[in-house]
């Protein structure tokens, strides 16, 4: 299943490339934010190990332009053949 | 040149080969601005005096509460209700008097940011929202000023440096005027650090050595103590900063 991927920096391991093709027929976000990491060489975690899941204060995610939680149940989102997964920095706020 | 003085001062950074006396006439003839003297700005404020920028502007609208307290470290108690670009002014003068600080207790609006902005080298953001952040980088870019931003909530901080004409803008990263939360959490190690690491991209830009962090996002967690960074992408057709 090819899954589109598009982020506002370059995602380590990711240069040039807008999606990943894994040869599974049920594909859930937490998969592809994992096979992300992987690809990065660990470099990037976007699913937060001492929580399981993704911190809105590191990353923001969406899925075919819809914001997606990030949270334990969110990640269990399962995905279709052609979907656009985004992953944005997000800039904080505080000062 | 630098009087007899001002090399007593500076010592300590006058015999680092990067600065020496040429890069402290630099930093003595620079001109920075520095956008709220907060938890960030309070601290980027004091380095800045430290360094011996020669003209320092900080603009704040903003009393001193209580709250504020557990980071802003220019104030203390008995500045509580007090403007803080009045009290910065007063204990920035103190720890410097050889350089010029100009204080204005305006808010940063569309309406007087050319005139805020007017002969600055460098903007420091020390903001707490995105509202006045797109403001200032629309500015800094038409003006082609380096706009060094720094942002904190909780345990986790961030900083990049956007130069003009180079890197991606802050619209890059957030096109829209994302709300921040009403009470931000926060413990003053974080805008410490943040600030610190600002006022060390400030001071590389103005003496012309070293690698700024231009077009990379450095992302602090301070509960892993990891620091990441991220390169920025531009956003295709940014109005801000594509060519």
């Amino acid at each position: 299943m090819k899954i589109r991927i598009d982020s506002n920096f370059v995602l380590p391991g990711m240069e040039g490339i807008d999606e990943i093709d894994l040869n599974l027929s049920h594909i859930k976000l937490r998969k592809i934010l994992e096979e992300l990491t992987l690809r990065s060489s660990g470099r990037v975690k976007f699913i937060r190990p001492m929580t399981d899941f993704v911190d809105p204060m590191d990353f923001l995610i969406e899925i075919n332009g819809l914001p997606n939680s990030g949270s334990k149940e969110a990640l269990e989102m399962g995905l279709n053949e052609g979907d656009l997964v985004t992953i944005k920095l997000s800039p904080l706020g505080g000062g | 040149m630098l009087i007899e003085k001002e090399k007593m001062r500076y010592a300590r950074q006058l015999v680092m080969p990067s600065i020496g006396e040429e890069g402290q006439k630099k930093l003595k003839h620079s001109h920075v601005m520095v956008a709220g003297v907060g938890g960030l700005g309070s601290l980027s404020s004091i380095y800045l005096t430290s360094l011996g920028i020669g003209h320092l502007k900080i603009v704040d609208h903003g009393s001193v509460q209580i709250s504020d307290l557990n980071r802003q470290i220019l104030y203390n108690e008995r500045d509580i209700g007090l403007k803080k670009a009045d009290i910065a002014y007063e204990k920035l003068s103190l720890l410097n008097s050889d350089i010029e600080i100009e204080s204005i207790c305006e808010e940063i609006a569309s309406e007087n940011i050319l005139r805020l902005i007017k002969e600055v080298q460098i903007v420091i953001d020390g903001t707490d929202n995105f509202e006045t952040r797109l403001i200032l980088n629309k500015t800094c870019f038409e003006k082609k000023i380096p706009y060094i931003y720094g942002g904190i909530f909780g345990f986790k901080g961030k900083m990049t440096t956007f130069i003009p004409g180079r890197t991606a803008c802050i619209e890059c990263l957030c096109p829209k005027k994302e709300e921040v939360a009403p009470v931000v959490p926060v413990v003053g190690p974080i805008p410490g650090l943040i600030a610190t690491l600002q006022v060390l991209e400030a001071l590389k830009l103005i003496v012309e050595f070293g690698h700024p962090l231009a077009g990379k996002l450095l992302s602090f967690d301070g509960e892993t103590m990891i620091f990441s960074y991220f390169d920025i992408k531009k956003r295709p057709g940014c109005q801000i900063c594509s060519e």
